[in-house]
């Protein structure tokens, strides 16, 4: 329940809060849903970004790379005695 | 015999992988394809969201530029609070100092009193005090202006209100003293506010020359404007202008300086009652 109320969270922030409080949470986040931060950069892209101004969709790609990272920790983690 | 590893063959979809991660993602590619496919009910659908947070952004703003200057109102604090504490330093050294002097200082006993009447109101070269014979008012007494300056004499006393007829009075003399030198002279009045007093010429008087009278000591009541010279007269007359507007005045020290005697000498009898 709490994963989804962060998750949920981590969405509305997008909307209402200033970025750098919605990058604090899903990276919060990505430790326990790694698929948030590249959902929530999916999310901010759809809201702001604009195909005219010709640059890379930003969002997402900072989402991805984390939602990379967090799934290449939680896989070592797995591997290792930690996870255990 | 059942082969486990099929249960993991949709691993992707399994419920232990369809975490709030996952309904996230999914709801982002959602929007991302309303995007695509149908902008204006996107639009339409997420315009108050946006009005919200510009309204959010608004105040948020607003509060936290508050801290934002955090550094420059810290040093402006320390910077009062070292004012602080030398103005206190200050103004304890002050009160000491003023304590000494008062010490040092007799007190007259003057009896301040408030102008109520000045000309027009008041005759010409007059004026009424609120201060009486019941504060302690008799006729005969001295008033003076801001600055000890001498401007008249009580001529008249009422239970609480007192009248003042100026040295400026036509008719009115006195003495005094012009000059470093200390040249004696006597001032009558002029009206208005003036005086005027004629001296020897040879006795060097120029405008600008302090003129005092007794009070007791020697206080300047005005100085000399003008020097008027008839060549066939050995005197000149002087313009005294008076050290205060006498019709500005809005309040006055009255006390006894013996300025009743001084005129019983220059008017009745040159013996001590």
């Amino acid at each position: 329940m709490i994963r989804g109320l962060g998750t949920l969270l981590t969405f509305i922030s997008t909307i209402l809060f200033p970025w750098p409080f919605t990058v604090f949470l899903a990276l919060g986040m990505s430790s326990v849903e790694p698929l948030v931060p590249l959902a929530t950069g999916l999310f901010a892209d759809t809201l702001y970004y604009t195909p005219s101004a010709g640059g890379f969709p930003l969002f997402t790609l900072y989402g991805a790379v984390v939602t990379a990272l967090s799934f290449f920790v939680r896989s070592r983690l797995k591997a290792s005695i930690i996870g255990e | 015999m059942k082969r486990t590893f099929l249960a993991k063959r949709n691993a992707l979809l399994s419920r232990a992988n369809v975490s709030w991660g996952t309904l996230a993602l999914a709801l982002a590619v959602f929007f991302l394809l309303l995007r695509l496919l149908a902008p204006n009910f996107f639009w339409y659908v997420f315009t108050p969201a946006f009005r919200m947070s510009d309204a959010l952004a608004v105040r948020s703003s607003a509060f936290f530029s508050s801290f934002k200057n955090a550094a420059t109102l810290a040093q402006q604090n320390e910077a009062l609070s070292n004012q602080n504490t030398a103005l206190s330093l200050q103004n304890e050294a002050l009160q000491q100092k003023m304590e000494s002097v008062s010490g040092l200082v007799k007190d007259d006993g003057g009896i301040t009193a408030g102008v109520v009447a000045h000309p027009p109101e008041s005759p010409y070269d007059t004026l009424v005090i609120a201060a009486g014979s019941e504060e302690g008012v008799t006729s005969g007494m001295e008033a003076f202006g801001e600055g000890n300056v001498p401007v008249g004499v009580v001529s008249s006393v009422l239970p609480h209100f007192s009248r003042i007829t100026l040295f400026s009075t036509p008719g009115v003399s006195l003495g005094g003293w012009v000059g470093r030198a200390h040249l004696p002279l006597l001032m009558r009045g002029a009206g208005g506010g003036a005086l005027y007093a004629s001296v020897s010429r040879s006795a060097g008087v120029a405008v600008g020359d302090i003129v005092s009278v007794p009070g007791p000591g020697s206080l300047p009541i005005g100085a000399i404007v003008r020097v008027d010279s008839d060549p066939s007269s050995p005197s000149v007359t002087l313009r005294i202008s008076p050290a205060l507007n006498l019709f500005s005045i809005t309040w006055v020290v009255v006390r006894d300086t013996g300025a009743a005697l001084r005129g019983a000498f220059s008017s009745t009898t040159p013996m001590l009652p």
